[in-house]
């Protein structure tokens, strides 16, 4: 997660909303991006571990689409200043 | 004291003199303007609401002045003047009184920001308001406009403005803006409903604004809870149709729409969560306001 990134989380069953204190942006998430989110402003730096936390919480079998879901998620969030690179 | 206590003339007189100011909601307007539309405008519309005296702080002062140079009498013009700068364009002189209006929610939205101001109309019953976030053309008003006659409280017609301290929205009650059909058919709808002057070719068509009950310019320092965030979209001949929307989308579209989220930052974030996490979030669609009258009222008693 970038540094200077600080979110704050709203959530609605399973629908979430974060704010994003630098820039003011406001952010919609599904389940996936929002889990994605939190694993890396938890510390997270890893995409193996992100894939395996991510096959973990939604009983995800088959690791090869869930990879390519994520990578997908943290893309969007590198395109948004949110992520600055991923440890392999 | 109130406007309609002034003697005939008196409005006119103290918009040509040093200034009439009107409370609405919870703003005092400092109101000048040498146009007699103007004059005519106020005098109707606002004759129940209370004049401030002396003493009282005047939060906006709105100047509703000639066209300047050759503008004063060749193609004559009327202009906004705030704070000795003009905001808008100037504007053909029959379209005086509707600028007036505009520029006093310019007022609010640009400078008010110890609220969080929304472009929604807002009606209350039974201490809970309904949040009727719409663009332009959606219909909005002509359903504000029906429902305070049948009920409703008006809180306001175009801007939401939520307590940044408490989440409660403040009402402004100011005149609704009705645009082209929806002034016939408020008409037909309210019989003995008073509409000012209708101006023609203005850039949203032909515009009138209705006089608010008088019950409602007198309960409008009265806030009250957000219950209810419905978006309503007019459709020739469809069935009235309410269905709930997700929170997260209602509340991205509240943001979308609102004059000063942005500049609120996290305060925003916040307050509008709030809001949206004590409400229920709805798409309505209707075609005739009786459908929607029963909709809403059906609302209110379900969810007191």
């Amino acid at each position: 997660m970038n540094p200077l990134v600080q979110l704050h989380w709203r959530q609605w069953e399973d629908e979430w909303l974060v704010f994003e204190r630098a820039s003011g942006r406001t952010h919609q998430m599904n389940s996936l991006s929002a889990f994605v989110a939190m694993s890396l402003e938890n510390g997270e730096s890893s995409l193996d571990a992100l894939v395996d936390q991510v096959s973990g919480q939604f009983d995800l079998a088959d690791s090869a689409q869930t990879r390519i879901a994520v990578l997908a998620v943290v893309r969007q969030f590198e395109d948004l200043g949110l992520v600055i690179a991923l440890e392999a | 004291m109130i406007v309609s206590a002034l003697p005939p003339g008196g409005v006119d007189d103290r918009l040509r003199a040093d200034g009439l100011v009107i409370r609405t909601g919870p703003f005092n307007f400092r109101i000048d303007s040498p146009i007699r539309s103007v004059a005519e405008g106020v005098a109707l519309l606002y004759a129940d609401y209370p004049m401030a005296d002396d003493s009282e702080f005047v939060d906006f002062s709105v100047t509703i002045g000639h066209g300047s140079g050759l503008h004063r009498w060749f193609r004559p013009q009327a202009r906004f003047i705030y704070d000795g700068d003009s905001p808008f364009e100037p504007l053909p002189a029959n379209h005086a009184h509707p600028l007036l209006e505009w520029a006093m929610n310019w007022c609010i939205s640009s400078q008010a920001h110890q609220y969080l101001i929304l472009h929604a109309a807002v009606i209350e019953h039974s201490g809970g308001a309904v949040v009727l976030p719409a663009p332009p053309g959606s219909g909005k008003s002509t359903l504000c406009a029906g429902l305070i006659h049948r009920g409703w409280r008006l809180m306001s017609d175009e801007l939401a403005m939520i307590s940044l301290y408490d989440g409660c929205i403040v009402p402004l009650a100011r005149p609704v803006s009705l645009k082209n059909e929806s002034i016939d058919i408020i008409r037909r709808y309210v019989p003995g409903a008073v509409l000012s002057r209708e101006t023609p070719d203005t850039s949203k068509g032909t515009v009138a604004h209705l006089k608010v009950p008088a019950e409602q310019v007198r309960r409008a320092n009265e806030p009250a809870v957000p219950r209810w965030v419905v978006f309503p979209r007019y459709v020739a001949g469809a069935p009235p149709r309410l269905t709930p929307r997700p929170k997260a989308d209602s509340m991205f579209e509240l943001a979308r729409n609102a004059f000063n989220y942005s500049l609120l930052g996290l305060t925003g974030f916040e307050v509008l969560g709030d809001v949206i996490t004590s409400c229920d979030c709805y798409d309505f669609e209707y075609s005739e306001l009786d459908d929607a009258v029963a909709t809403f009222d059906r609302l209110a008693t379900a969810h007191p």
